[in-house]
């Protein structure tokens, strides 16, 4: 027997990826209102929609879905114009939609206030006379654009082509990447063992079996990976509303949405993009007026684009507007106490300054940038996935966020190190360098712990067994290995027994009875087939003494 | 015989001196006590982190977290439990059986001055003048402290 509920979560699902295809195509709809082909697609996905909204008894959904195809309908017809004022009309009522789905999934029965919406449509239905009239002779004209628009309904036609794909969940992908793993690590174990035997036949067999092995690993990692699109969609989106409630003009331009990477990275990259985005349309371009009266093109342009560069991915975010003033930034951190007076700083630094927390450079909060998430957060976010955050930035030419990382988070190099009979891995991306310091070079400062002399910087020093509160006997500072990490602003270096290696790490979370714990950012299991933890560095470090260092940084 | 296979079947496992079961459905495996690496900044009952064939889950102490002295004999075994979304393993003296007790044989908690205790205490069982304490493991290892603190600091990064 079917499960009705679970027939009822599977449609849910699809719907929103309904509701998703859908506003892609409004979007499209406005910027090229005479392409029959975008319609059609709209008109049948709504079609779709209606009748399994039905078939699994979502009454209000049906209903919903089905005055909304009788508008569409309309628009079909040619019985309305497609203009902006209907656009916004389509894209209303698609969010409402998208809420009455959201509600769905969470309770069965939800209903949801349709009524002003349903309002809407009906305003808009009753077009104005002449539009009428004149919507005959446009009919012509689609005819005859028809032939000449062929090539672009190419790209709508092929991805209704008969999609091969399934849809997986991802607790199976994940079981089979713990498989995956284990299969990697047996595989070294096998290595190791067969490199001491005689027999031949059985050594070249364990060496083609760990070809294949590594294959195995390399397709089940892209398994994980998702394109950008629906992500670089909803930004379109988030363009066209801010600059309407801005009354900015806007043209946005998107690159290489079919970029793709790991689906963890892309969830948590959200938000930070989001906000980049409203930060370029609300901060970086100029009103209409300003940007005339500066002999700028009026219509202000934003451009995304996305790209493998290096092994890594990079995004970048690029407006035409007024740029940053370095002088004006440092003038506005001294007056928010974030620098201390007369500070002077390279011009790089200064544009960093924007992602200090407390600082906004427009007097006034807006209702688009200033909701509460800062570029602090954007920062710290971006930084949380590995990853790192650059400005480009030119006084009255513009400015350009390149927003640069990992492909993959589920596999990174790490550092194996030693604490006595402990181990940790520490991502290879976080060590700047290691080295077997002088003794002479540690110094005790009282009131700052101690203090690394490397070639000439001070760098505060922790032990990582104080840090980790393990009792052990003090080894010699000879006898030790200091790590030095330069993510954060401050650099900051630790002292530990001693490095085992380095290797591939598959990322295992830790358990929900573990997400209390501070400090590290997983597990992973090492040759030897024992777990170990993953030492998220900065998050150990005692917080109070960089902010110490800070200062000094500051007054210096 | 036939009435049995409706009773809820438990698994029964010693600690120090005492029986204990928890229902089997939340049983996954048991095994042998592993190899495991702490971890630090945890409480004492927590022993560290196994890998159980590529999936790494956390060990504990159920006779620590009870305050159990643990018997003399080295007979241990860890049950690995699924206690959604949490998969845990379980350290206890012995494993018994399992057993599928009629309803007539449970007795709920009693009322006692360790309000503590009767939180995780579910029922009794009495079999053969032995009493087997049928707890719910969740509520014995304080499983909700974690999941409501990691709940709210969920919401504290999203808003």
């Amino acid at each position: 027997m079917i499960d009705d509920g679970d027939l009822r979560q599977e449609f849910l699902l699809e719907a929103q990826q309904l509701v998703t295809d859908t506003e892609q195509c409004f979007l499209t709809l406005e910027t090229e209102p005479d392409n029959p082909s975008i319609l059609e697609r709209i008109f049948r996905l709504a079609h779709n929609l209606k009748g399994s909204a039905q078939a699994v008894g979502f009454a209000q959904l049906a209903e919903f879905s089905h005055k909304f195809e009788s508008f569409l309908l309309k628009l079909k017809k040619k019985e309305l114009a497609i203009t902006p004022s209907v656009v916004n009309v389509l894209l209303a009522c698609n969010d409402r939609i998208g809420v009455i789905i959201q509600a769905l999934s969470t309770d069965f029965s939800a209903q949801v206030p349709i009524d002003d919406v349903m309002e809407m449509i009906v305003i808009a239905s009753q077009p104005p006379s002449e539009v009428q009239e004149a919507s005959l002779e446009p009919q012509k004209e689609v005819i005859a654009k028809f032939s000449f628009a062929a090539e672009k309904v190419d790209v709508p036609k092929a991805a209704h082509s008969p999609d091969e794909s399934i849809r997986v969940s991802v607790a199976r992908v994940e079981r089979l990447l713990n498989f995956v793993g284990e299969l990697v690590i047996l595989q070294t174990v096998l290595n190791e063992q067969s490199s001491e035997t005689e027999h031949i036949g059985l050594r070249k067999t364990v060496h083609q079996i760990g070809k294949v092995t590594e294959e195995v690993q390399e397709i089940s990692m892209s398994l994980r990976m998702v394109p950008l699109k629906q992500t670089f969609q909803k930004l379109q989106r988030i363009v066209r509303d801010t600059s309407s409630l801005l009354g900015k003009k806007i043209e946005f331009e998107m690159h290489g949405e079919d970029t793709e990477l790991d689906k963890s990275v892309l969830e948590s990259l959200g938000d930070p993009l989001v906000h980049l985005v409203r930060n370029a349309v609300d901060h970086g371009v100029e009103s209409n007026a300003l940007r005339l009266e500066r002999g700028k093109p009026e219509i202000g342009h934003i451009a995304l684009r996305a790209f493998h560069h290096g092994g890594k991915l990079v995004i970048e975010i690029e407006d035409d507007g007024a740029g940053l003033d370095a002088n004006k930034l440092i003038k506005k951190a001294i007056e928010k106490n974030i620098l201390p007076p007369g500070s002077e700083l390279s011009e790089r630094d200064a544009y960093d300054l924007i992602f200090a927390s407390g600082f906004s450079t427009k007097t006034e909060v807006t209702d688009v940038s200033g909701r509460g998430v800062g570029m602090d957060v954007v920062k710290t976010n971006i930084e949380r996935l590995q990853g790192d955050v650059r400005i480009d930035t030119a006084l009255g030419i513009g400015t350009t966020f390149r927003v640069t990382l990992p492909l993959t988070l589920a596999i990174v190099d790490g550092m194996v190190i030693r604490l006595q009979n402990h181990r940790f891995v520490i991502p290879i991306s976080h060590v700047h360098e290691s080295i077997r310091p002088n003794p002479k070079d540690i110094h005790v400062v009282s009131g700052l712990g101690e203090i690394f002399d490397l070639r000439g910087e001070n760098i505060p020093m922790y032990r990582l067994d104080s840090l980790l509160g393990i009792k052990r006997k003090a080894i010699q500072d000879h006898d030790g290995i200091v790590i030095v990490v330069r993510t954060r602003v401050q650099p900051f270096c630790i002292f530990v027994d001693d490095i085992l290696g380095q290797q591939q790490i598959v990322i295992k979370r830790l358990g929900a009875e573990l997400q209390l714990l501070e400090g590290f950012s997983g597990s992973a299991i090492l040759g030897d087939g024992r777990p170990a933890l993953i030492l998220e560095l900065s998050d150990i470090i005692p917080k109070s003494k960089v902010l110490k260092t800070n200062d000094m940084k500051g007054c210096a | 015989m036939q009435e049995n296979s409706h009773n809820i079947r438990y698994l029964s496992f010693s600690l120090g001196n005492e029986e204990y079961a928890i229902p089997l459905l939340v049983v996954k495996e048991v095994i042998a006590i592993p190899e495991v690496t702490p971890i630090p900044f945890t409480p004492n009952y927590f022993l560290g982190l196994m890998n159980l064939r590529g999936q790494v889950i956390s060990v504990l102490d159920l006779r620590t977290k009870l305050g159990i002295k643990p018997s003399t004999s080295a007979e241990n075994a860890v049950i690995i439990c699924d206690l959604d979304p949490i998969s845990l393993g379980v350290i206890v003296d012995s494993i018994n059986s399992v057993v599928s007790p009629d309803e007539n044989e449970l007795s709920g908690r009693p009322d006692t001055q360790n309000a503590k205790a009767s939180e995780y205490i579910t029922n009794i069982y009495r079999k053969n003048e032995k009493l087997i304490l049928i707890i719910n493991l969740a509520k014995a290892l304080s499983i909700d402290d974690y999941k409501a603190i990691s709940g709210s600091e969920k919401a504290k990064e999203a808003a």
